[in-house]
This record gives C-alpha cells, sequence and structure tokens, in this order.
C-alpha cells in the first residue's frame, strides 16, 4: 500500500490529496475529487457569472432564484450558524468589503459603514418553496467559507465510499484525515504557528476535520494600524478577536463554523465561546499565548 | 430557532450529517438477535371439559433474527423462527347438562413443530426506500409461503413519513388422520394484504404513527381439526392502528402505547390497547411493565355449542377464538446492556375475561384460555 | 348500514388526523436525540414484537394492524 500525493488549485486555494492504495486506483478516485472540487467551485464561487450564487446575487432585489437540494441544504446550515453566533456569522457580511477593501488608505466613514449595513442582514435572505430571494438590490451573498469546509467533507465521503480507508483531504487549511497513516498511527496534522516557525500543536486525527480561522495572514494596515479582514457585520467594523484559532471535530463543516464564529467575536468572548462549543481546540491570542481545549 | 440545551458542536455536527453529500440513508448498525420462549396455557377447568384431556397448550419457541446494511445503500434482514408445540385442542363444544357449554378435547397430545423463514432486502435513497420480502412458514400439515413488498417516503427533513407495503400469500393445509377422522384432505387459501401509514414527529419528545390496512382472505378459512366448523371462504379484515411515544426527562421513561380497532367482514369488532413504560431509558439497564387490554364482539356465525343438525354448508363455528371475549394481559420486561451485547427478559401473564367482551350475549366460552409467556434472548450490535 | 357506519367513521378519521398533523411543530434534525433512542421506536425488540403477534394471532379474532400480513401459520 502505497501513498499517493496530488495536488491541485480549486476555490481559490492550493488542494492536497494523500490517499493510500494502489496507484491506479488512486490516480482514479484523485481525479474524480478534483472534477468534485470544481464542480463546488462552478456552483457556489461568486467569481463565475454562472454559478448559483452569482445568480442569486444578480436577482438581489427583484426576484427569487430556485435552488437545488444541495444549496438548500447549505443556506440551512448557514442559518443554524447564524442563530448560534446571535448574528454574527452571517454570508451577507461581505459587502462590508466594498469599504474595507485593500486598497483604502483611509478608514471608512460612518456614512459609508452605514450604507453597507443597510445592506447586510440574513433575516433579510428570504428562502421559499421557489427559492432564495435576496431582498434588497446590492445585496450580496458570500458562501466561500462554508463551501470550502463542506468541500473537504464531501471529498473526503467520496473517497470513503470508494473504497479507501486511508486518506487526508486539505483545502487550503481545511483538513479531514481518513483512517490510520499508512504507518497504522494516526494522522498528525501540525497547526501552523502564526508567530513562529513551525507548528503550534500536532493534532492526531482519525476519521476527523480540522479547520483553522486566523486573522493574522489576511489583514489591511491602515494609518499605521492593522485591522483584521474579519468583519462585525453589526457595527461594520473590524473585530479585535483572537490571533488564530483551530478546531477539530468529526466534520471539517462544523469544525470550521466553530472556529469562524470564535474568530468574529471579542477575545474574551471567543474563548469563552471555544469552551462552551463542546469541541477540541488549540487558540492563540492577539498577545501570543496558546490556550487548548479538550471537551471530556 | 428554540434554544437548545445542545452544544453548538453537537448542533452542528448534526446539522452536517443532514447535508446531501454527508448523510447516510440505510441503517448504519448489524443487529443479530436471538430468543427462546415458553408459552404455556392453564389448564382447562375439569368442569369445562365434557371429553378428552385436560391439558392444553404448551408451545417452546426459538428466535433467531439478523439486520444489516449492505454496501453503501442496501440493507437486508433474516429472520428464523422455530415453534414446538405439544397438548390438547378443543375439537368442539356440546351444551352440557345444566344448560353450560363445555369442551370436547382432543385425546393424544398434538405434536408439531413449525419453522418459518423471513427474508427481506431493501434499497436506500436519501429520502425513500423499497423493500421486497419472501417468507415461508412450514408445519407437517401446514405450508405457507408468501411475498411483499414495501415503500417509505420520507417529507419535511423527516418530521413526516409516508409507508405503503402490500403483500401476497398463499397457504396450504392437509390435515393429518383426514381419512380416519373424515376430514378435509387438503385446502388452501390466498390473503392479499394491504397498508398505508404515516409517521409524524409531534415534538422533541413525541411521535405518533397512525395506520391503515386491508386484508383479503380467500379459500378454505375453516378450521379442519374441528368436529364442525364451516367458515365464509371469503373473509375482508380491515384495520385502524394508532401509535404513539413519548420521552420523559424524569427517571428517562419512555411511554409507548398503541391501538387498534379491527373490523372484519365476520362482523367481529376488537378493539386493542396496551401501554409499555420503560424505565431508564438509554441507561444500562432498562426495565418496566406492558399492559394490555383486548376486547372483541363474536362473528356472526358463531354459536355457542355446535349444532350437527345444520346442513354442513351453512357457516357455523364454536371456536371461542370467534366468541365475544376480552383478554386482559400484564408483564414486565428488562433489558440489560454490555457494551454491544444485551440480555432482554420478558414475562407476559393472560387471562381471557367474558366481561371484557364487546355486545356479548351468551355465557362465556369455556374455552377462554389463560396463558403465561417467558422469554429470554440476547442481542449483539456492531 | 353497517358499512357506512364505518366509511363515516372512517371519515372522520381522516379529517382529524390532516388537522392533527397540520398543527405539529417542525422538530429540528439536532433536536431529535431523545426520539432516536432506541426504546422510542416502532421497530424496538422487534424479536419480543414477532413473538407477542404470533401468540395474539392464534388467540385472538383480530390480526395485524402494523405491517401488510405476512404468511400465516396452522394455528388459526
Amino acid at each position: 500500500m502505497r501513498l499517493n500525493a496530488y495536488r491541485f488549485t480549486a476555490m481559490g486555494t492550493p488542494c492536497e490529496l494523500k490517499i493510500v492504495g494502489s496507484k491506479r486506483a488512486a490516480n482514479e478516485i484523485a481525479l474524480r475529487c478534483q472534477q468534485e472540487a470544481q464542480r463546488f467551485e462552478a456552483r457556489y464561487s461568486r467569481f463565475i457569472a454562472t454559478s448559483i450564487v452569482s445568480q442569486i446575487n444578480a436577482a438581489a432585489g427583484k426576484i427569487a432564484v430556485p435552488v437545488d437540494e444541495e444549496c438548500a441544504a447549505i443556506l440551512e446550515y448557514a442559518d443554524i450558524c447564524w442563530s448560534l453566533s446571535d448574528g454574527l456569522f452571517d454570508l451577507t457580511s461581505g459587502v462590508l468589503r466594498r469599504v474595507w477593501h485593500r486598497h483604502r488608505s483611509a478608514v471608512p466613514t460612518r456614512e459609508e459603514v452605514e450604507a453597507c449595513l443597510a445592506l447586510i442582514g440574513w433575516q433579510k435572505v428570504r428562502r421559499t418553496q421557489e427559492g432564495v430571494l435576496l431582498t434588497q438590490p446590492g445585496m450580496e451573498l458570500d458562501l466561500g467559507g462554508v463551501v470550502k469546509e463542506y468541500a473537504a467533507d464531501a471529498i473526503a465521503q467520496l473517497i470513503k465510499d470508494a473504497g479507501f480507508d486511508s486518506a487526508v483531504v486539505n483545502l487550503g487549511g481545511d483538513i479531514y484525515c481518513l483512517g490510520f497513516s499508512p504507518e497504522g498511527v494516526p494522522w498528525r496534522i501540525g497547526i501552523v504557528n502564526p508567530l513562529a516557525e513551525g507548528p503550534l500543536a500536532e493534532a492526531p486525527l482519525v476519521n476527523r476535520g480540522v479547520a483553522t480561522s486566523g486573522g493574522y495572514e489576511r489583514y489591511r494596515v491602515i494609518e499605521g494600524k492593522r485591522y483584521s479582514h474579519l468583519l462585525n457585520p453589526h457595527t461594520g467594523f473590524p473585530v479585535k478577536s483572537l490571533m488564530s484559532v483551530s478546531v477539530m471535530a468529526e466534520t471539517v463543516v462544523a469544525a470550521g463554523s466553530i472556529a469562524t464564529i470564535a474568530m468574529l467575536k471579542e477575545e474574551a468572548s471567543g474563548l469563552a465561546w471555544l469552551a462552551s462549543s463542546g469541541s477540541a481546540y488549540v487558540a492563540m491570542t492577539q498577545q501570543g499565548d496558546t490556550i487548548v481545549g479538550n471537551p471530556e | 430557532m428554540a434554544k437548545s440545551l445542545k452544544s453548538p458542536l453537537a448542533i452542528l455536527s448534526s446539522a452536517a450529517m443532514s447535508m446531501p453529500a454527508l448523510s447516510a440513508s440505510q441503517p448504519s448498525e448489524t443487529l443479530v438477535s436471538v430468543a427462546t420462549s415458553i408459552y404455556q396455557e392453564g389448564d382447562a377447568r375439569s368442569d369445562a371439559v365434557a371429553f378428552g384431556d385436560q391439558e392444553r397448550f404448551e408451545v417452546k419457541t426459538n428466535q433467531f433474527y439478523l439486520s444489516s446494511p449492505i454496501g453503501r445503500n442496501w440493507s437486508g434482514t433474516v429472520s428464523y423462527d422455530n415453534e414446538a408445540m405439544s397438548g390438547a385442542s378443543p375439537w368442539g363444544t356440546i351444551e352440557g347438562a345444566d344448560g353450560d357449554y363445555q369442551l370436547i378435547m382432543s385425546g393424544a397430545s398434538i405434536d408439531d413443530s413449525r419453522n418459518g423463514v423471513d427474508l427481506s432486502l431493501t434499497r436506500h435513497w436519501r429520502k425513500q426506500s423499497i423493500g421486497v420480502s419472501v417468507g415461508y412458514s412450514g408445519e407437517h400439515d401446514y405450508h405457507a409461503r408468501s411475498v411483499g413488498i414495501t415503500y417509505e417516503r420520507d417529507f419535511l427533513k423527516k418530521n413526516t413519513s409516508l409507508g405503503l407495503s402490500a403483500s401476497y400469500s398463499t397457504d396450504d393445509i392437509t390435515p393429518t388422520d383426514a381419512q380416519l377422522f373424515q376430514r378435509l384432505d387438503s385446502g388452501s387459501k390466498h390473503s392479499r394484504s394491504y397498508y398505508v401509514s404515516i409517521n409524524q414527529l409531534l415534538t422533541p419528545v413525541a411521535m405518533i404513527n397512525l395506520g391503515l390496512g386491508l386484508t383479503r382472505r380467500d379459500g378454505y378459512l375453516s378450521d379442519p381439526y374441528k368436529l364442525r366448523d364451516v367458515r365464509p371462504g371469503k373473509r375482508l379484515e380491515r384495520t385502524f392502528t394508532a401509535q404513539y411515544r413519548h420521552y420523559f426527562d424524569w427517571q428517562s421513561t419512555t411511554l409507548a402505547a398503541n391501538y387498534r380497532y379491527f373490523w372484519d367482514s365476520y362482523a367481529i369488532d376488537a378493539h386493542t390497547g396496551d401501554a409499555q413504560l420503560t424505565f431508564g431509558t438509554g441507561s444500562r439497564v432498562e426495565w418496566g411493565p406492558t399492559l394490555r387490554l383486548y376486547g372483541q364482539s363474536a362473528a356472526d356465525f358463531y354459536v355457542p355449542w355446535d349444532d350437527y343438525g345444520l346442513e354442513d354448508t351453512i357457516a357455523q363455528s364454536s371456536d371461542h377464538r370467534l366468541s365475544s371475549f376480552g383478554a386482559v394481559s400484564l408483564g414486565l420486561k428488562a433489558r440489560f446492556k454490555m457494551g454491544p451485547a444485551h440480555i432482554v427478559a420478558r414475562y407476559q401473564q393472560y387471562e381471557s375475561k367474558k366481561h371484557l367482551g364487546l355486545r356479548s350475549k351468551t355465557q362465556a366460552h369455556p374455552g377462554l384460555i389463560r396463558f403465561k409467556v417467558v422469554s429470554l434472548g440476547a442481542e449483539y450490535r456492531f | 348500514m353497517y358499512a357506512n357506519s364505518h366509511v363515516k367513521g372512517l371519515g372522520k378519521l381522516i379529517a382529524f388526523t390532516v388537522l392533527l398533523l397540520a398543527g405539529c411543530q417542525n422538530v429540528e434534525p439536532w433536536e431529535r436525540d431523545r426520539l432516536a433512542e432506541p426504546a422510542m421506536q416502532l421497530s424496538a425488540d422487534i424479536t419480543g414484537s414477532k413473538l407477542d403477534q404470533q401468540v395474539f394471532f392464534s388467540k385472538e379474532a383480530a390480526s395485524g394492524g402494523t405491517s401488510a400480513a405476512g404468511g400465516g401459520c396452522g394455528c388459526n
């Protein structure tokens, strides 16, 4: 049994597969996985005009767009995240990008931010039998985060259904580990240390996923101050949250949502959220302290 | 969304499992179950028996059951039952000296065994499934073969489920000692049965299932071992069933309450109600009492004693099972869990009571029985 | 007349059922942990149910109610 490794790009991130098995069978399934990742991108990317997300965004304020079962399930899942996070996890908050984009040299004015806030609110998304309607023109849905995490789980399930029992799926840091490594021990996934070389911690994973949310890689510097790319959809301003959070769970999508919600909260609330989430996690504060949590 | 006591991880994990790529619609575990039980009827009262053996019926049963997922989309079940029967049985009823009815019992003990096998195979999709089943049951004088088909469909994220099933069976009887006792040489009957049900989740702790059934039987429906038993060659049976389940946090108690109304073309109406409480649901020991109440009216051709003066083409039967009677049954059930292995023990005591019968006009049939059943079983899941 | 009263009764039953189901609360998948307990299932203790069905079928006139009838036996 050999370890076969594959790399490709999909959903705007580098993707990696490790599949244990005969080369021929692994090649076949890897190709199917890549196609599935590309399907997710084509279906849900807001940069592709024919995706369902672009169609919904283009019809904002106008008409409901019919969606299939998978899209409806993803939006239903996002609705649960919105409830659990008291509205912080909001797929409509992407429009804040317009006032907080990379090339701005000044902090946005209150008026600019408020104009954006008028277009934000998951409660303004209407989901019915007819389809999905964004009730205000100019509203936008951004499914990027959730879809990438779900894709990692879906692709891992594809590999499992094909009969493999040892593999790793890594879609830009959203990782699922199937079975044990070829050495017969759990897969060891290194959690990136944002401040130094080498991993912050190593997570032994068997049939589990790990997802990381971190503001350290993407931030803006405006007038000498650092602003996180994670924006609070209630205030419209960046959050002073933890520096990074990694969560381990049975599915990558659940792990990812917990991590994202933690990062959308102020540092102290984020830690409290993680502690009561029921999951195992590794978090780093702005000061550089590492907090590790394990459920009983 | 209602506030939940569950952790965010638990909520998100089960929400994730409802996503198309991740949800498995077929059962995920394999179950093997074996059980052995003894059924014992109380002896008939001596003043109720005019002729023949007082000793009543006893049945020892062994059961085997296996259910398992097959691949990602299929599941199957296999069951095998074996019964060993012994004891005497009523041949007929006569009018006794004081106007009471008395039984004529078979002399020699019946010693017979029955073997039954049932197989089923089901294909699962996300929201629906289709299953087929075949069954065979054989005794030395009786053989039955059946086939069935079942369809189930979920709606509203499985809050509501619809079930449809149909079956067809053929039974053949070749009574023993046919020449000797001038019994029927051989007879057969065909049954077609249809069932529709709705399963509805009511609250996070309550669920109900409502069902309607229709069964049509044609052919030889009489009992060839009775001295005079002539039944119509057609019988149409209908059932309405309601099954309710409720979970109480107090002592982790589950209530299972069921009701069935049965009415058929023999003019029999029957009500059946049973309730079972299980304490310690989900914990290592589950146990609890069961209660069952039953009442039926008499068939329109039921006679309290055999009338040989009547032509033998005219329907009549003195079989106590077609008389107006009722029954109360009390039981106790316990389940002991040791990881994947469970031990299940059951006890039940059943008593027929004339006064619980519906629209009863006549005296109690002397053949009304009481019985006890004790069973012990083991289950293994993996 | 016998059949009619049953049909009317059935009609009322179906109307009652539709109303009952229309008034139901939607139970979300993560709220179903207690409903998922084995003791809460209709199929809890399949072996025991089959034994009971066999016993009652052979001693009473009524039968069935939970599925389409299966094969028979010489016991009734």
